[in-house]
């Protein structure tokens, strides 16, 4: 029962990743999140979320980029995929769709 | 920089290695590390800290690597149903929760104060380091009837065993306190303290681990001018705080002062010690005053010994029991070795072998514990099935649904689980409340200290509750077919009500059981309290003629009676209390060869036979008119009886070589516990013995002790005045059987009181189920008195098998228990039949309240609905 749809919240990790082009991995996505969606997310959220992406196959991975500041430790950077940038893509242009079909009225009228 | 320099949460970090799949751990840690110290800087060190574990935590459930957390059955949120399933059953079924909380939180409270009190049992004497190592030497004394074991064994053995058996590592011998005399007093700068003094060889404080907190073990007691003392008594003695080594104490002994030096302080005994002293001497003190205890053939000491890691213990038992053979000639006692720490429970000896003792005591409350908390889960069991019928329903959606058996059944051990733990959190707060009683009537300080082997114990006693109660229920409701349960077709088979029957027998045979057996164990006792002794035990107090005391008793003695509140007073050198000497050196005429008669001997004052009330059955007692009666005699009947003399008064024995002569005869009295067959025993007159008894007039007795104790203090200023009621010291003899007696008394209410309360449970249950048939038969014109009936014949014919069952039982038990008594009463049919009839009333009545009620309820109102 794997859904190959996007849910909101990995859409919008999704899109945290190619804003972050080459510097994605758990720390910065969260804090980009974080600074758009204006929202508190936590760690592990994050992570299992980059992960679950990957097994969808919108994400790929590798390790690098060690640095002092992490006790020497390398991180593990995200790349969106080809088929990634499609349904980032799809969702974008179905509520594009959507929206236009919304008569022209203002709301609570 | 490493991270233990980073500040970050260590264990938390440890944490992570050991849940995280290593595929992702280095990641983790970077990720964690960055934050953190960003963190640092805006939030401070303690809100980075809490965040990382937060943190932590969370990756941690989102990526471990248990099984349990990956699985694709989120048993999690399962669990969160069964647990709301639980919650709602408990509320819908008040009746039932309740009847099953008290239950099994009354149940669980009996289990977790005998686990206390058996815990501390077992504790006794365990904490000496060499605990494993450490072994007494007893002796067995052969008589001709019977052989008579005793931890008194030759005063060189100890040393000798050392020397001569390579097993042995070291040795101790003790005089312990108590054993010889009592309240001795001690004295420095003019003060004056009693002490209970005991005198042990060189190696006592290697042997024992009693800690000294001042002086040391291989140095103190090396020399007899040695005196090691309690923290407590330095602290009474020297004031606390001071450090008394080196200090010089006196001790004065048939009036001659002695000094001591204090060598070393020891800290207070643990409560867990069965050795109970506050002084010790050097073992070499007293030998100076009691050579003849340097010889082989006599023995007064206890001898402890430390044996090597991997001694024979076979080889060494077999080369010890005939160890003092070969030092005397024609020596017939032999030697046996126990384990020091096993001396508390194993204490009786039969016929030179270990016979049990505290044990059974340990045994038989950890059966009645068993059995109170398998009545309180047979309660649960029994009403959760009853319920059934009006959960089928639920499971059967449930399993059309799909569920499978097992979970279902995990669904009933959640609800059996979460019972348990209200109940145990009840049963805490129980104990809590009891345990200062409890204290009182097992005469121990049993305290809660939550460390882990209590935390453990519970926790195993909670599962096991919890497997038992939820077991049953469990395994049957889950077998249901769901086809059948929507056809209607399962009103409970044969099977079931057969299985819920027998366990309403087995309940109700087990709180008759006890119920019956708590009767005969009260009248024994009661029996035992109000037996005609042959003496009156009432209104006499006793005390140590110590001080003064020694040397001036027979003028001390003269005062007293001049107290118009004062009936008598005498001296005694032994009591009624089981101390007393005994002998086989006297011989009469007609003795034959090989006769031979073990003989009491009691040493009193003139006057003591009066002052205790005793009867003559003829001739006169001792009477200082005569002059100096240190040449007569008095024997009891039994005695009289026993060596075959006719016509004794005037008649000449022989005691110990020398002649005495008959004056009087003592009718038979128990100068022992009941325990034991009255014994020949005799009467030697004496002056200045070890206690001083008085008969004091009823009515005011705490002016006319207050007076005593005027007096006493006249002599012997400074001391305290510890005196003590015979009647109370009397009753102290069976103690044992009273702290039982109590503590079954109260084992058997909360069994019956859980048994009842399950059938109360029950009977409510069935009347539910049949309000409709009630309702009819009423309509139908049936009166309440036979609609009452109705509902309780069944139960009562359980209840009436329960007493058949249990009733042998009982008997059984009982009378093998009434065996330890040498004087007992008759097993009476009416002990049983009473009981029975006892618990019948009682389920009449609980059964009652219900059974009225559905009785006398409007059949309208059940009826309405069809």
């Amino acid at each position: 029962m794997k859904n190959k749809g996007l849910g909101e919240f990995e859409e919008l990790v999704l899109l945290a990743v190619c804003i972050l082009e080459d510097t994605a991995y758990g720390v910065t996505v969260k804090k980009e999140v974080e600074k758009h969606s204006g929202r508190s997310i936590l760690l592990g959220a994050v992570h299992i979320t980059l992960y679950r992406l990957q097994d969808k196959g919108f994400l790929k991975s590798e390790m690098g980029g060690n640095s002092e500041k992490r006790g020497d430790r390398r991180k593990r950077l995200f790349k969106i995929t080809e088929t990634g940038m499609q349904q980032l893509q799809a969702a974008q242009d179905v509520r594009q769709k959507m929206w236009q079909f919304i008569p022209q009225l203002k709301p609570g009228v | 920089m490493s991270d233990s320099n980073r500040r970050i949460p260590l264990l938390a970090k440890w944490l992570i290695t050991r849940f995280i799949p290593s595929a992702q751990l280095e990641e983790f840690l970077g990720d964690l590390q960055e934050m953190h110290d960003e963190r640092e800087k805006t939030h401070g060190r303690f809100r980075a800290s809490l965040l990382y574990w937060f943190d932590a935590i969370h990756l941690m459930t989102g990526f471990t690597s248990i099984r349990v957390f990956r699985t694709q059955k989120n048993s999690g949120t399962m669990l969160k149903h069964n647990l709301k399933l639980a919650f709602r059953s408990f509320r819908r079924f008040k009746t039932s929760f309740l009847i099953n909380l008290v239950g099994l939180s009354s149940g669980l409270a009996s289990v977790l104060l005998i686990y206390l009190w058996i815990n501390d049992e077992l504790s006794v004497d365990k904490f000496h380091e060499r605990d494993s190592q450490l072994y007494q030497v007893m002796q067995n004394i052969k008589n001709p009837n019977d052989i008579r074991t005793t931890g008194s064994t030759p005063g060189p053995m100890g040393q000798a065993l050392v020397d001569e058996m390579p097993e042995v590592e070291m040795s101790t011998s003790v005089m312990l306190a108590g054993s010889f005399w009592s309240d001795r007093v001690i004295e420095f700068e003019g003060r004056k303290l009693k002490m209970s003094d005991q005198y042990a060889s060189a190696d006592f404080f290697r042997v024992f681990s009693f800690p000294l907190l001042k002086g040391k073990a291989s140095e103190v007691l090396r020399t007899n001018d040695q005196v090691v003392i309690s923290e407590d008594f330095s602290n009474k003695l020297f004031g606390s705080g001071v450090d008394p080594t080196g200090q010089t104490v006196l001790v004065t002994d048939s009036n001659k002062p002695r000094s001591f030096i204090v060598s070393g302080v020891f800290k207070n005994l643990s409560k867990n010690s069965s050795l109970e002293f506050d002084v010790v001497f050097s073992l070499e003190t007293f030998l100076e005053k009691y050579s003849y205890l340097r010889e082989w053939g006599n023995s007064d000491p206890a001898t402890y010994l430390v044996l090597k890691e991997n001694a024979n213990l076979q080889e060494l038992a077999g080369k010890v029991e005939k160890f003092v053979a070969g030092k005397q000639k024609g020596y017939r006692n032999t030697h046996f070795l126990q384990k020091y720490s096993d001396r508390y429970l194993y204490g009786k000896y039969e016929n030179g072998a270990v016979a049990g003792g505290r044990i059974q005591y340990v045994r038989l409350f950890s059966i009645i514990a068993g059995l109170v908390l398998l009545i309180a889960c047979i309660n649960f069991m029994n009403l959760s099935t009853a319920r059934a019928s009006r959960r089928l329903k639920e499971i059967g959606v449930k399993k059309a649904m799909g569920a499978t058996r097992s979970s279902l059944i995990s669904q009933y051990f959640v609800e059996a689980f979460l019972m348990t733990s209200v109940a145990i959190a009840i049963a805490g707060v129980i104990v809590l409340l009891l345990l200062p009683a409890f204290n009182t009537l097992t005469g121990k300080e049993l305290e809660i200290v939550p460390d882990g082997s209590l935390m453990l114990s519970i926790f195993v006693i909670g599962s096991v509750t919890a497997l038992l109660a939820g077991s049953y229920p469990a395994l049957y409701l889950s077998g249901f077919d769901p086809i059948r349960i929507f056809r209607g077709k399962i009103s409970g088979s044969v099977g079931d009500l057969w299985a819920r029957r027998g366990l309403v027998i087995f309940q109700f045979s087990i709180s008759i059981l006890l119920i019956s057996s708590v009767m005969v164990i009260s009248s024994q006792i009661n029996f035992i309290q109000n037996k005609n002794l042959g003496f009156k035990k009432d209104h006499v107090i006793y005390f140590n003629s110590d001080g003064e005391l020694e040397n001036s008793a027979s003028s001390f003695i003269d005062e007293l009676k001049k107290e118009t509140s004062i009936i008598n007073a005498s001296e005694f050198g032994h009591d009624f209390l089981g101390n007393s000497g005994n002998t086989s050196g006297i011989v009469w005429e007609g003795k034959g060869e090989d006769e031979y008669i073990e003989f009491n001997n009691l040493e009193v004052g003139y006057g003591l036979i009066e002052t205790f009330g005793l009867e003559l059955a003829g001739g006169r007692t001792f009477s200082s008119e005569f002059g100096n009666e240190g040449s007569k005699i008095l024997f009891n009947e039994k005695a009289i009886e026993a060596m075959g003399l006719e016509n004794p008064i005037g008649k000449t024995i022989r005691l110990w070589g020398r002649n005495r002569e008959i004056i009087g005869v003592v009718k038979d009295f128990h100068f022992r516990s009941l325990h034991q067959e009255i014994s020949p025993c005799f009467f030697q007159v004496y002056e200045s013995l070890s206690t001083i008894v008085i008969r004091i007039k009823p009515g005011n007795e705490l002016e006319t002790i207050g007076r005593i104790e005027e007096l006493y203090q006249e002599r012997n200023p400074g001391l305290t005045f510890n005196f003590k009621f015979f009647d109370q010291e009397y009753d102290a003899l069976y103690h044992a059987e009273q702290q039982i007696a109590s503590l079954s008394k109260s084992f058997g209410a909360v069994a019956i009181l859980i048994s009842c309360l399950g059938l109360f449970g029950l009977v409510a249950f069935t009347s539910e189920r049949r309000q409709k048939e009630i309702g009819i038969r009423k309509v139908l014109g049936s009166g309440e008195y036979r609609l009452v009936i109705l509902l309780t014949r069944d139960f009562s014919k359980m209840v009436g098998i329960a007493i058949m069952i249990s009733l042998p039982f009982s008997y059984f038990l009982m009378k093998f228990w009434l065996q330890s008594f040498a004087y007992r009463i008759e097993l009476n049919l009416w002990f049983f039949i009473g009981s029975g009839i006892f618990s019948m009333l009682i389920a009449w009545l609980i059964m009652s309240v219900q059974t009225i009620k559905a009785a006398k309820a409007n059949p309208v109102e059940a009826l309405k609905y069809e």
